[in-house]
């Protein structure tokens, strides 16, 4: 009985730490990657499609031009939605294959390397691992890449769509609302700065500048205090440890959109 | 696979620009230090509000005075004198004509330039390579490109062999199936003539048996009638009748004949089409069941050649991936090679930086006084906002530098700190914390200890 008390006892102490400090126990932080995006633009073959994309451009820009001479607005606008169309054709041609390729690699990258979730090397600071160069080297190697069987575990990073966040109507109404305000601002700045002297001109930009600022403070900022905390919470009730935004995110991660959206409804 | 982000990558690709790293491509691109491998120590996450840091370190202010500079051009661009008189109005027409023509001639003569620096540069580097590895100068692609461009070659032989092959069956198997489907429908179109004839036949002698028993039905009235004829002592008038009743029996037999063989015809023919349409049939049948077996064995021909061509270009590709990693090693564990093109690349991009940046006075030159002539000209002050934007961007350049040196100070910073309090991860931008630690405080205060001289740039940062 007294065993049996004690063995409860351990228990509840188990428990207890557990709902204290859960994120310490779980934390896994061994699982995070990043990659050099741009190291992986850099390579030949991105480079080669780039050119070629770039002068199918200037190509149908000719092109564009000399159809749209002596057109009416009405068919200038048709015209350049067909060349518009016809670009962002040749654009998947071009591009298509090579993504797919560099998702690939970069997927069986982290799967080799028991990575639950890669983010863009922007946004790490310090610490995590950079499998740059094994993808660019998987990308370049020869034949076929072998896409993983598995899709990466559940991971303590989560993402959020920012683009659906921005898109509630009443995040959405702010920034439309701030844009406007921004605009007005500007439109005023240009008129308080013509025919001043350059002496006079840092007291007007910084008045600009405190106006923009407030009216940034007024406008967007609750709404991003309150998303932000919407962010958290779901990120604590979910034993995450953050959540970035899915912009930055190459692979894997736990996708927090629809939560956090039914937070802010 | 399906959760990585495929907009993101498509967009940082997009984004790139003309501008990177010289050093990062081609060869050199390939023999980078791997720098794989954990290099934080702790098992947390934290993360620092980048903005909040930079707002708190010292050259804070000096980076806002450029963003106020990059806001007052950009405002000032805006607005313009506006030419009022038709003097005024022809002038500024003729200034931006010769602006833009400037401009054009300028961004050529850049472009050819920086195409004839890089491809002494790409003829530099390719000689260097080629010499260290012993081979024969693969051109201005390089060594990576020469082994690449064998390989496209041996592939491209491979593909054009097996599709020559493939073609070279197709034709022979197309030949017997013709030759085949030929004495099938020979074979197919006798019989049926055979069956046609053999029922013609049958018609025909049954026609003839009906003409002779209605013939022998009549005969006893005919003969009489005949008889009677054959008397000469007749009178006129019987032989007129009887000679009528023989000619009526005669023409009654010849309707039921004629009727007898129009019926047969429309047997015969109904025969006839049904024939046809099961020769056409079995012709039909035999000819899907050739194509069905001809397709299978193309199919199969096919799958092999493709099997064998994938076997060929497994082993041809890790032949060319061992060569590829064979020069790569020699020139990576080849110091006296890493310092020519490294100094290759130094003096090249020494001789464009100046190059370039004469061509750049010089067009400066060429605008400033072309606005200074017109304003002469239409007696106003015009504005030149391609001069401003440009002045606008080489103080964004600035203030990028300046900002990446002011990240790269905040970097060690937050290495120094998440060293100190175990934290193994440390983000710049978030969305929203959960358990993660945040630095920002912290970083924020080591950042305002800083010194305020402004931090030396990274070459090709």
């Amino acid at each position: 009985m007294t065993h049996l008390r004690y063995v409860c006892a351990a228990g509840i102490a188990a428990a207890v730490a557990l709902f204290v400090a859960p994120q310490a126990l779980a934390t896994d932080i061994s699982d995070v990657g990043f990659v050099d995006q741009s190291a992986i633009g850099d390579l030949p073959q991105f480079q080669a499609a780039r050119q070629q994309f770039t002068q199918y451009q200037a190509s149908v820009t000719a092109q564009y031009q000399a159809a749209i001479r002596g057109k009416n607005p009405a068919d200038q606008q048709a015209i350049s939605a067909q060349f518009q169309q016809k670009v962002v054709a040749e654009q998947h041609q071009i591009f298509d294959n090579l993504f797919a390729r560099a998702q690939t690699a970069i997927a069986e990258v982290s799967a080799n390397k028991s990575l639950n979730v890669v983010v863009d090397k922007s946004i790490v600071i310090y610490g995590g691992m950079d499998i740059t160069k094994d993808v660019t080297d998987a990308i370049s190697q020869p034949g076929p890449i072998v896409p993983p069987v598995n899709s990466p575990s559940p991971s303590e990073i989560g993402f959020v769509d920012q683009q659906q966040i921005d898109a509630l109507p009443k995040l959405k109404a702010a920034n439309d609302t701030f844009m406007q305000d921004r605009q007005q601002l500007q439109a005023q700045l240009t008129q308080a700065l013509a025919g001043k002297t350059d002496a006079e001109k840092p007291a007007i930009i910084q008045t600009f500048n405190q106006k923009l600022n407030d009216d940034q403070k007024k406008v967007i900022q609750p709404l991003v205090d309150q998303t932000t905390k919407a962010i958290s919470d779901v990120a604590k009730k979910k034993g995450l440890l953050l959540v970035v935004d899915q912009a930055s995110r190459i692979y894997g991660g736990t996708d927090v959109t629809a939560d956090v959206v039914k937070a802010l409804q | 696979m399906n959760r990585i982000g495929p907009a993101l990558l498509c967009a940082a690709l997009f984004a790139l620009t003309a501008c990177a790293s010289k050093s990062e491509q081609g060869v050199r691109g390939l023999l980078g230090v791997n720098t794989s491998g954990l290099s934080g120590g702790g098992t947390a996450a934290g993360y620092v509000d980048i903005d909040k840091v930079i707002a708190a370190h010292p050259l804070h202010a000096e980076l806002q005075s450029l963003q106020d500079q990059i806001t007052e051009l950009n405002a000032s661009t805006v607005v313009g004198p506006k030419p009022v008189t038709p003097v005024q109005v022809q002038a500024q027409a003729d200034l931006q004509r010769q602006l833009a023509d400037a401009e054009a001639a300028y961004t050529k003569d850049l472009a050819d330039r920086q195409a004839a620096f890089r491809d002494e540069e790409a003829r530099a580097d390719s000689d260097i390579t080629a010499k260290a590895l012993g081979i024969p100068n693969a051109g201005p692609g390089g060594i990576m490109s020469g082994m690449q461009a064998d390989f496209s070659r041996q592939l491209t032989a491979m593909q054009n062999d097996a599709r020559a092959t493939l073609a070279a069956y197709r034709t022979s198997l197309y030949a017997q199936d013709a030759e085949h489907l030929s004495h099938v429908r020979q074979l197919i179109g006798a019989d049926a003539q055979a069956k046609i004839r053999s029922e013609e036949s049958q018609l025909s002698s049954a026609e003839t048996a009906y003409q002779i028993q209605i013939a022998r039905q009549d005969q006893d009235q005919r003969l009489n009638l005949t008889a009677k004829l054959d008397n000469l002592s007749l009178s006129p008038a019987d032989r007129q009748n009887y000679s009528a009743q023989l000619q009526a029996l005669e023409s009654r037999e010849a309707t039921l004949a004629a009727a007898k063989k129009s019926a047969d015809a429309s047997t015969l023919a109904a025969f006839e089409k049904s024939v046809q349409a099961q020769a056409e049939l079995r012709f039909n049948t035999e000819r899907k069941a050739t194509e069905n077996d001809t397709n299978a064995k193309l199919a199969a021909r096919q799958a092999d050649l493709e099997s064998t061509i994938r076997d060929q270009a497994q082993k041809l590709g890790g032949q060319f991936q061992s060569q590829l990693n064979a020069a790569n090693a020699k020139l990576g564990n080849n110091p006296q090679v890493q310092a020519q093109l490294a100094d290759e690349h130094t003096k090249i991009m020494a001789r464009y930086q100046a190059d370039a940046t004469a061509a750049l006075n010089s067009y400066q030159s060429t605008r400033k006084a072309l606005v200074a002539k017109y304003s002469d000209v239409a007696h106003m002050q015009f504005q030149d906002n391609v001069a401003l934007a440009m002045q606008a961007q080489s103080l964004a350049q600035a203030r990028q530098q300046l900002y990446d040196g002011m990240v790269r100070q905040i970097q060690t910073l937050v290495a120094d700190v998440a060293h100190r309090d175990g934290i193994g991860v440390v983000f710049s931008s978030i969305a929203g914390a959960g358990s993660a630690v945040d630095l920002t405080d912290q970083v924020a205060k080591e950042a305002a200890g800083l010194p305020s001289a402004t931090p030396t740039p990274v070459p090709g940062g």
